[in-house]
């Protein structure tokens, strides 16, 4: 796990609109983030359509890697995609962490849906205090294992 | 060997070999790059925004038509390619050496030609083998020489040369007309007149070769001009120069597709038709400057002989040649390096030899195997000298592949890259993959394994990149690479290829690619239009870098088509950003406003960024206002900045009074719609109900002369301050004709609107205005707003003439500069009606902002004067109300509707001075008032009366600019913190048709403190019947506040008050004063008013016939209700109300002056609508006044004055509804089965049962027993039992039945004391034992007493004894009269029970043995 260096987590909606994009690096600017998730987008519909009708996994594994980033996708099965952005590590990351996290991501998003005053088809951004926090923490944990 | 379809070769000079500088070709390339347009074949494709864009019809399209630009680079580059030392396709295979048939010494001049002592400069590198094929030709032209001439030179030279010579006929002079000047710089007097078109058919590479030409001329190596000069010296003798024969070096990169033949375009041609054109081109193109232009009247004999010099030379001499080199290269060095010997050889070779490699770095040392090349200044890096077996084995798969052998080329390829490999030559080892990956790509109809394929050119691009630093020649790998892809239907691995070469160093190469990839993705199987837009913008940043605006513009629209609508803001400001400045650098300033506007806008962006938009925005305007100055015209734009919130917009009245509660001032005009507007009005005329209040069809009604303003709230999206000046509404006015024939048929509008036609600007008071015809308009200088700042903002609007009055939109300038319109853009409430509207969401038009101007109108304006912020319970003060009408007309029938209305009274203006509390002098006061209740909520304002023209109207009203002052008492009726409101309502002198009505809305506040707490109870009196005890309780709830009472004032139809005895006003003061908390206790006596009197008063009333009383009124209404009748317009009876005052003090305070009189009446009525509601929940209100009384007969009001003597303050309680009369049902009515019971309809029935069952099951009135009864005889009694054993006392009984209209029975039952002594659980008889006493005589007593009917009768009781005694024994059954005469209104009985009265309080009788008194006289 602790070879995970995120540098962005991104929601993104069943209509392929941003729900939340965090950019967790200090280094790339917050637009590069949007165009790799929106990019993802691509390689998500590919994957899971691949998949075709039969029970696919959620996780969607490396989606692609640009420059020094690798980007990890996972789908729900309302159609909601999660992407997470890591820094090119030196080690293998292991598949059951990249499910692990997205797993956590999940839950969040859960917590979210569960709001009933949370308009599910809605295309803005979730502004969700508690959701908000719940992602950095995921975002900043991992960061911070890997400082030291 | 195969035959091979499409063999092309490729003409070159000698000299021009050589690469060009990569700058100076570079910088060609981009010019050339940036002068292509979009394709028309762009324009009839849809842009692509969504993946079902990608269609059949896209896809049907060729690539290279929908990026020409990029077709263009690669043809140039690839005519820029030069020759390099790894690999031998730019190497000559042969050599032409072409003469002039008229040179006179052929032998020499071609000896010279080709001189293998000095050969050409590119062959002293070594790499390139000199000893190539020649081929010699010999030109025929007819201008010079004649043919037979010619031919015979040829046979000379075929006898010397063999068999590659050729004889090839040209023709530079017109066959019609024989030039008769033999100058050959003479120029032929038009060759274009020429039938001939097959003349003209080079021209245009001559055009194009002479532009690159120049192009090259400014750069520094003037070889080719030296070259060029040195040529046409020559040419005067001969066509041959030093080495103007063109040799044509040739390379065949031979390849089956014609989309590949495209990229070697420069001098490669076909053997078939075209090659004429080539040889042309090669002929004349470094000559092409003298006036002679060669070969330009070609017959077409010529052209065949073209034609079959071509086939001749590749079939007889070329294939030939290339074979045999193939076979011996392949048997001298391949072979031997494919066995082990040749392994070993190599390896040795390697070991062993390795002096030349590294001591040798002298170029000119030709003869040592390696040469290195200094030139490059990479020592790493081993050149092959080209007899090396490695440069031998590269020539060799290059032929083989040259003929098309890919497989034999693959694996010497694959041979030599080891060997490239080991020597660390690194350009030839990345030359080798690139080579090996198009074999592989070539030779495979079905490709498996396209990773593998992907790695030879990933490695040898990375080679070339990393090692070599040649990028050139990556390029070259990637552009081959992704052409051969292209070819196979690869798309899907072309974006890798692609994107690889997009480093930093080349940006228009890295946007060119970029763009590639970008479309590559579109022609995937499955279309990635993200991917595609992502890559498009990365291209579209790339063409901004290297200056390339237009295709960057392109690349950026193309891209926001994807992101369009998809709520990707933060890509979208991007993007928009970057359209927006592309533009402006295009100098298309209205499309980059239109992208900026788009940024401005509540956005994610931080602060700095948004800022930064709004300048560029600001600046870029600025640019465009100042270009566009000249047409002054130019639109205002719909700016998204400020955001106005549409629905708040809503038009402000002058006398209007804003404030939170609409809901309830709603209900109040409601309120004074139903219920103000049906009685008369002050002239005596019936009151007109309009529609609704100030409002005529639910538009907007002013009044000329009077500004209102129009609200609304601007709301800042953005983290940054911005600014707007010069707010000024839009507005249209209409005249009133029109706008009522615009409602049959829309019909021209007279437009007075806008086009500032500023008069004056008129600074009054602040406030700028704009006149305009019809209209004046504030112009609100200055609006800032802080980011993310909402401002309500209202802007005055003065009409001036009737009509009709749109408000459309705001205009105003933004930032001082940026001119920008605002339409208000509000929807009435949502359509309902029909099912369509149901379905979707409609709205109604709003009329809202369309406003009705009328007449001038009056305008009240009010003010209260000296209004208490704090009052005591129940205190009085006066205030004064001053009324000022600010309008254009007199106003009239001024009335207001107040919330509060037992708090006020409203007095004349006459009455301003007037003291409260009058002092008067009668302690009776007579009264008459109308008995109805009146709606106290509604009262008129009394007006100053005015003088009017007509005399015989008096009308009261207020002049425009007018004051008048009225007073209003004000009195502090219930605790609390009360608000006020005052909904005035008021009308034109004019009969204004479109505005009956104006109203104003008013309120204020103010805490009412408690002061005094009151309780009265009635008890009654022994003394008399029908006689009450009144006792009042006053408690002092204030600290530190001393009451005083004043006085005590009773109201009522039928009793008066006096004191019970006399003597308590002697020490008034100890009673009338009230310490803090303290309570005390006041007793007073309530009689009926005497029977003469009442009789008096009805002989009074008898002559205005049928008075009734309230109980018969009321009765009978609801009887009337009950049966239906909808007929209830009676009015009851005027009553006498008496007023009985009782001072504490020396003066006596006047209760019917007016402010006390109204207070009084508005809290009788307060209370009296209040019980009523409570008591009869089914009646509705309204109806009131039709169905009770204000006072019954038997009600008593209080009136408790009192003042504060420390604090100037002074007030009155009232104690309201004590009703001394017997308790009984007011519905008095008809059996129920008289009640009607047909009815229409089943709920009306069972409505009616409802209020039937109400009216007798009623359960607020519990009938008592209508009868009372009095005991009097005297109190005490002295008899003397020694003379006579018995007293015999007479004690009479009075009996009234206090019901008015019941007859009644009852049966009086005498009770002596022994009888029921048991039974009684008093305790007052237990304390006092019981005296027996008897009644004497018939105890029984029976009668019938009709309504108000008293009887009084003797008994008499018989004492045997002294002492005291409850005499008050009896037990009274009353039945109501079976068969009672009273008119058939006795209900039928059957359920009608008795009622049993017994005493409740003894009445004391003391007997006194007279003896005993008498003795103790005596004594």
């Amino acid at each position: 796990m602790n070879n995970i260096n995120i540098q962005s987590i991104a929601i993104i909606g069943k209509q392929n609109n941003p729900l939340y994009i965090k950019n967790f690096s200090k280094s790339h600017p917050d637009l590069k983030f949007h165009y790799i998730a929106h990019t993802s987008c691509d390689v998500i519909e590919e994957r899971a359509g691949i998949a075709g009708s039969e029970t696919a996994d959620t996780y969607l594994g490396l989606l692609y890697v640009m420059e020094d980033l690798a980007v990890y996708g996972y789908i729900t099965n309302t159609k909601v995609k999660f992407v997470v952005v890591l820094l090119v590590p030196d080690t293998v990351i292991k598949n059951t962490d990249m499910k692990n996290l997205f797993k956590k991501i999940h839950n969040v998003y859960i917590n979210q849906v569960c709001n009933p005053f949370y308009n599910l088809d809605g295309k803005k951004s979730i502004i969700s205090k508690r959701f908000i926090a719940s992602i950095d923490a995921i975002g900043i944990t991992s960061d911070d294992v890997i400082s030291p | 060997m195969n035959p091979i379809e499409n063999f092309t070769v490729r003409f070159a000079h000698l000299n021009s070999l050589e690469q060009p500088d990569i700058q100076l070709t570079s910088q060609i390339i981009s010019e050339k790059v940036k002068s292509i347009g979009n394709p028309d074949t762009l324009n009839d494709l849809p842009p692509i925004s969504k993946k079902s864009d990608v269609n059949e019809r896209y896809l049907a399209v060729n690539q290279d038509d929908i990026t020409p630009w990029y077709t263009e680079y690669r043809r140039l580059f690839f005519t820029f390619i030069g020759v390099s030392e790894h690999d031998t396709f730019d190497h000559p295979v042969a050599c032409i050496i072409a003469i002039s048939s008229s040179n006179p010494d052929l032998d020499n001049t071609l000896q010279q030609l080709y001189n293998t002592s000095s050969p050409a400069p590119i062959f002293e590198k070594g790499f390139m083998d000199p000893n190539i094929l020649k081929y010699y030709v010999l030109l025929h032209d007819n201008h010079k020489v004649t043919l037979e001439h010619s031919e015979a030179v040829f046979e000379n030279m075929k006898r010397t040369y063999g068999l590659n010579c050729h004889l090839l006929k040209l023709n530079s002079i017109p066959l019609t007309t024989p030039s008769e000047n033999n100058d050959p710089f003479s120029a032929p007097t038009s060759p274009v007149k020429s039938s001939n078109s097959i003349t003209d058919i080079w021209t245009s590479y001559i055009n194009e070769n002479n532009i690159l030409q120049n192009l090259f001329t400014t750069s520094p190596s003037t070889q080719s001009t030296s070259f060029e000069n040195h040529s046409r010296q020559n040419s005067l003798t001969s066509l041959s120069g030093y080495s103007l024969p063109l040799s044509p070096t040739m390379s065949t990169l031979s390849s089956p597709t014609s989309s590949f033949n495209e990229e070697m375009i420069f001098s490669k041609e076909n053997i078939g038709v075209d090659s004429q054109n080539t040889i042309g081109f090669n002929l004349v193109g470094n000559i092409a400057p003298p006036p002679v232009i060669y070969g330009q009247y070609l017959s077409e004999g010529d052209i065949v002989g073209v034609h079959t010099f071509i086939g001749e030379l590749v079939r007889q001499s070329l294939v030939p040649y290339m074979e045999r080199n193939i076979r011996q290269w392949n048997e001298q060095v391949a072979s031997s390096r494919r066995g082990i010997t040749g392994r070993l050889f190599s390896a040795g070779r390697r070991y062993f030899s390795t002096g030349p490699k590294s001591t040798t770095m002298n170029p000119q040392l030709a003869q040592s195997p390696y040469v290195f090349n200094t030139q490059n200044n990479n020592l790493a890096s081993p050149t092959y000298a080209h007899h090396t077996p490695e440069a031998q084995m590269r020539k060799l798969a290059d032929y083989a592949f040259m003929l098309r052998d890919y497989k034999f080329a693959h694996s010497v390829y694959d041979t030599v890259k080891k060997d490239f490999s080991a020597d660390k030559a690194w350009k030839y080892y990345a030359g080798a993959q690139e080579m090996i990956g198009i074999c592989l790509l070539m030779v495979s109809t079905n490709i498996g394994n396209r990773t593998d394929i992907d790695h030879y050119f990933e490695q040898s691009v990375n080679t070339y990149l990393n090692r070599v630093k040649a990028p050139f020649y990556a390029t070259k790998t990637t552009l081959l690479y992704y052409e051969m892809l292209k070819f196979r239907n690869l798309y899907k691995d072309a974006p890798a290829a692609l994107v690889r070469m997009t480093g930093d160093d080349f940006d228009l190469r890295s946007a060119l690619f970029l763009e590639q990839a970008a479309l590559a993705f579109l022609r995937c199987p499955r279309p990635m239009i993200r991917k595609y837009a992502f890559h498009m913008i990365m291209a579209g940043h790339r063409y901004g870098k290297c200056n390339q605006r237009e295709h960057a513009y392109r690349c950026y629209l193309a891209a926001s088509k994807i992101f369009e609508n998809h709520s990707w803001s933060l890509v979208d400001d991007h993007i928009h950003f970057a359209l927006g400045r592309q533009s402006f650098y295009l100098g298309d300033l209205d499309t980059a406003l239109k992208f900026f506007l788009k940024l401005l806008r509540a956005s994610r962006q931080p602060e700095t960024q948004q800022s930064a938009y709004l300048k560029e925005f600001l600046y870029i305007y600025k640019q465009y206002s100042s270009k566009k100055d000249k047409d002054l015209n130019f639109e205002p734009q719909e700016l998204p900045i400020p955001i106005i919130d549409s629905d708040s917009v809503r038009v402000v009245l002058s006398n209007f009074q804003s404030n939170e509660y609409d809901e309830i001032w709603d209900i109040m005009e409601k309120e004074f719609l139903e219920e103000g507007f049906t009685g008369l009005d002050i002239c005596g005329k019936p009151r007109k109900k309009p529609s609704l209040l100030g409002s005529d069809l639910h538009r907007t009604v002013c009044a000329v002369g009077e500004p209102f303003f129009v609200q609304f709230n601007v709301h800042n999206p953005m983290n940054i301050q911005i600014n707007i000046n010069d707010l000024i509404l839009e507005c249209e006015y209409i005249t009133f004709e029109a706008s009522k024939e615009n409602s049959s048929n829309s019909c021209e509008e007279t437009n007075n609107e806008e086009l500032p036609q500023k008069n004056d600007n008129t600074d009054s008071a602040d406030i700028k205005l704009i006149k305009f015809e019809a209209f004046d308009l504030e112009i609100l200088p200055e609006v800032c707003l802080q980011g993310l700042e909402k401002k309500t903002i209202s802007l005055r609007v003065l009409p001036k003439k009737q009509g009709t009055l749109k408000v459309l939109g705001l205009q105003y300038t933004l930032n001082s500069l940026v001119h920008g319109i605002k339409k208000f853009l509000r929807h009435g409430k949502r359509l309902n009606d029909t099912k369509e509207q149901r379905m979707s969401v409609i709205y109604a038009t709003d009329r809202s902002l369309d406003l009705m101007v009328t007449s001038p109108m009056p305008l009240l304006e009010v003010a209260f004067h000296s209004f208490p912020e704090l009052l005591f319970s129940g205190e009085v003060t006066k205030v004064v109300l001053e009324i000022n009408n600010k309008g254009q007309k007199g106003l009239t029938d001024l009335r207001v509707k107040m919330s509060h209305p037992s708090f006020f009274c409203i007095g004349n203006a006459e009455m301003l001075e007037q003291k409260i509390y009058d002092n008067g002098s009668l302690t009776t006061e007579k009264l008459k008032i109308k008995n109805s209740i009146f709606n106290s909520n509604i009262k008129n304002i009394p007006l100053p009366q005015k003088e009017c023209i007509n005399s015989n109207s008096t009308s009261f009203s207020l002049s425009p600019g007018n004051t008048t002052l009225i007073p209003i008492w004000i009195r502090g009726d219930r605790i609390g913190k009360h608000t006020f409101r005052f909904l005035f309502t008021y009308e034109s002198e004019d009969n204004n048709m479109a505005m009956k009505y104006r109203s104003l809305r008013y309120f204020k506040t103010t805490q009412v403190l408690p002061s005094l707490k009151i309780n009265a109870f009635t008890r009654p009196s022994t003394r008399g019947l029908n006689e009450f005890i009144l006792g009042i309780e006053i408690e002092n709830l204030q600290i530190d506040e001393k009451f005083q009472l004043v006085q005590l004032s009773s109201i009522s139809p039928s009793w008066i008050m006096s004191p019970i005895n006399n003597e308590s006003s002697g020490n008034a003061d100890s009673k009338s004063s009230i310490t803090p908390r303290q309570t005390i206790f006041i007793y007073y006596r309530i009689n009926r008013i005497e029977k003469h009197f009442t009789n008096d008063n009805v002989v009074e009333t008898n002559s205005e016939s049928n008075d009734i009383t309230p109980e018969i009124f009321t009765s009978n209404a609801l009887e009337r209700l009950l049966t239906g009748e909808k007929n209830l317009q009676s009015e009851p009876s005027p009553v006498n109300l008496t007023i009985t005052n009782v001072p504490f003090q020396d003066h006596t305070i006047s209760n019917s002056a007016n402010p006390l009189e109204g207070f009084s009446m508005n809290s009788r009525v307060q209370w009296r609508s209040n019980t009523l509601i409570s008591q009869f929940p089914f009646i509705p209100s309204n109806k009131y006044q039709n169905i009770f009384t204000l006072y019954n007969t038997n009600d008593v009001d209080l009136a408790l004055y009192w003042s504060i003597p420390s604090s100037q303050r002074q007030g009155h309680h009232y104690i309201v509804g004590i009703n001394l009369g017997v308790q009984q049902n007011p519905f008095q009515g008809l059996s129920i089965s008289s009640a009607p019971n047909r009815a229409l309809f089943e709920q009306t029935i069972r409505e009616r049962a409802l209020l039937l069952n109400s009216l007798t099951k009623n359960k607020n009135f519990k009938d008592d027993s209508p009868l009372k009864l009095v005991i009097q005889c005297v109190d005490i009694y002295e008899h003397n039992f020694e003379l006579q054993s018995f007293c015999i006392i007479p004690i009479t009984i009075s009996i009234k039945n206090c019901s008015w209209n019941k007859k009644v029975g009852f049966t009086l039952e005498m009770i002596s004391p022994d009888q029921n002594e048991t039974n009684r659980s008093n305790a007052f008889h237990k304390a006092i034992t019981p005296m027996i006493f008897h009644w004497m005589g018939s105890t029984f007593k029976y009668a019938t007493l009709s309504a108000s009917e008293e009887q009084t009768f003797m008994i008499k009781a018989c004492f045997i004894r002294s002492g005291v005694y409850d005499i008050n024994r009896w037990r009274l059954t009353v039945k109501y009269d079976q068969n009672a005469s009273g008119g058939g209104r006795n209900e039928s009985g059957v359920g009608m029970k008795g009622y049993v009265q017994m005493p409740n309080t003894p009445h004391l009788l003391t007997i006194i043995n007279a003896k005993d008194s008498w003795e103790r006289d005596q004594k």
